[in-house]
């Protein structure tokens, strides 16, 4: 099996992003801040779940924090912390 | 009206027909509809003229004021019915008053003669209001948001026809909705603090009050947002903020707080999408906030986001919305007791909701500035509370319905100012 960089993170949270989350005229790329995507809570636990679900990597509270929130690049970063 | 065909019908959606069950429950209570408003306030005098033939241009609006709701046997679907299209007519008033109670008790029900109506409210600072109010049943918020888009802007509505179709009922369907009312059962089992109705009356009288922050405000408010622990967003802390204040409401009123519940509506709409524009694309999650963690911030907080992340794990907003399509088809007043009364009477303590932030293309109507705007999603009652909250070019904006017979205008003014307080005061509550 191919080994999971950050690089495969992105793109697969920025696909999930695409088909289940924003609308298909929405352009999404991974350093624009979830916020201006229109995110709520709900959008944002669907991101961490789908993390959870397509990785095996459960993020820990203590890093669920704005900063690794911020962008489709930050929430990559913090879970490459979790994925073997 | 005359039998549909297929193709004139356009069908409501599952969280439609949830709305159209508490019709019912309006009427019991003698309230006025499940009405919604935009209220769009510019910085000079709109000329009401040119807005009703920028509305009247619109096929689809004149469409939208024709529809009368249909229903083809005992277990069909719901539908709209388009009619003829009749001239929309905007209604001038001259007033000080913020929404004046010619608007405020206008009833739009789907029974009635209107599902939505335009008024220019004339200031006398030479500046005017424009209000859109409609019935619930016709459009959310964003889907308002769009349409007014289209009025303010001239630009096309296009067809009203949207993609909703006969869902049919399925084994996968029928597990979900099981669960997702197993789940709401236990979340909503007893003791839970609500209904400070009722004074058994068959009219009640609304009440609205605003709260508006500027940037330094809205900033110390974003700020106690992070320090209290409400890491996916905003809504954690604000609903505590309220339910912090509904207690202590309570407690002065001498009233027994216990538990309170509150089911929270979320968008299922794609964001950025453009459309459609037509029907509710909705579904809930529910909080059970525990009396003993309300009066700590961060517990309470703490408690939201878990219970949050709990039920989206569960997948509990999917299966709530499988169970509204599932139901579409139940007659009506059963679908009332099995949906809204689940253990039959109303248990919802209050009502809470986090709206869409003021769009671009509303920040001028006429060319004029939009200088304030709100968003009133209905109140219904009991429980009779609902708080909402939006953002108009970045800074938070908070309204709070009622209705007299719940609080009186004194104690009204008492709530706003509380929980201005305690939005601003933060952690410290």
């Amino acid at each position: 099996m191919s080994k999971i960089t950050e690089a495969v993170v992105c793109a697969e949270l920025k696909k999930h992003i695409s088909e289940n989350i924003v609308d298909q005229s929405v352009a999404v790329e991974p350093e624009q801040p979830l916020r201006d995507l229109g995110f709520d809570s709900v959008a944002i636990i669907d991101l961490i779940l789908f993390i959870e679900r397509r990785f095996g990597a459960a993020i820990d509270d203590k890093d669920l924090v704005p900063e690794n929130l911020y962008s489709i690049h930050t929430l990559a970063k913090c879970a490459m912390k979790y994925i073997d | 009206m005359g039998a549909a065909t297929e193709q004139q019908k356009i069908y409501l959606t599952g969280a439609d027909c949830f709305i159209l069950a508490l019709e019912l429950h309006n009427k019991h209570a003698g309230i006025t509809g499940n009405t919604c408003r935009y209220v769009l306030e510019a910085a000079g005098r709109l000329d009401a003229k040119q807005i009703e033939d920028h509305i009247n241009s619109q096929t689809a609006l004149q469409e939208l004021s024709s529809f009368k709701l249909g229903r083809s046997m005992i277990f069909g679907l719901p539908y709209w019915k388009p009619g003829a299209g009749k001239r929309i007519l905007v209604e001038e008033w001259n007033s000080d008053a913020f929404i004046p109670d010619g608007i405020l008790e206008r009833n739009l029900s789907h029974e009635g003669a209107q599902l939505f109506t335009f008024d220019i409210v004339h200031r006398s600072e030479h500046k005017s209001v424009l209000i859109f109010s409609w019935n619930h049943l016709i459009l959310d918020s964003q889907g308002a948001a769009l349409l007014l888009g289209k009025v303010v802007t001239g630009s096309p509505i296009g067809s009203l026809k949207t993609d909703e179709k006969r869902d049919k009922w399925t084994i996968g369907g029928m597990i979900k909705g099981y669960k997702v009312t197993r789940f709401v059962k236990r979340s909503a089992r007893k003791p839970l603090t609500g209904d400070y109705s009722s004074t058994g009356t068959n009219y009640v009288k609304q009440q609205i009050a605003c709260l508006s922050f500027n940037e330094a405000e809205t900033k110390t408010i974003d700020l106690n947002v992070l320090s209290s622990g409400s890491k996916f967003g905003p809504s954690a802390y604000l609903l505590t903020c309220c339910a912090q204040e509904m207690k202590q409401l309570m407690l002065q009123k001498q009233m027994d707080v216990s538990n309170f519940w509150v089911p929270v509506p979320s968008n299922r709409r794609k964001k950025g999408a453009k459309g459609p524009l037509l029907g509710n694309h909705l579904t809930f999650l529910f909080y059970r906030l525990a009396g003993e963690k309300i009066a700590s911030t961060s517990a309470c907080v703490a408690d939201i986001n878990d219970q949050m992340i709990r039920q989206m794990r569960k997948k509990m907003p999917d299966y709530y919305e499988a169970l509204l399509k599932i139901v579409k088809r139940v007659p009506l007043v059963l679908y009332y007791s099995r949906i809204k009364k689940p253990q039959g009477k109303s248990i919802s303590s209050f009502l809470f909701t986090l709206a869409d932030d003021h769009p671009a293309e509303l920040e001028q109507i006429q060319g004029i500035e939009v200088e304030n705007a709100w968003s009133f999603p209905p109140n219904i009652y009991p429980p009779g509370i609902t708080f909402a909250f939006m953002r108009f070019k970045g800074l938070l904006r908070v309204m709070i319905l009622s209705y007299h017979e719940v609080l009186n205008a004194g104690e009204m003014e008492l709530f706003k100012n509380g929980l201005r307080q305690r939005l601003l005061a933060g952690k410290q509550n």
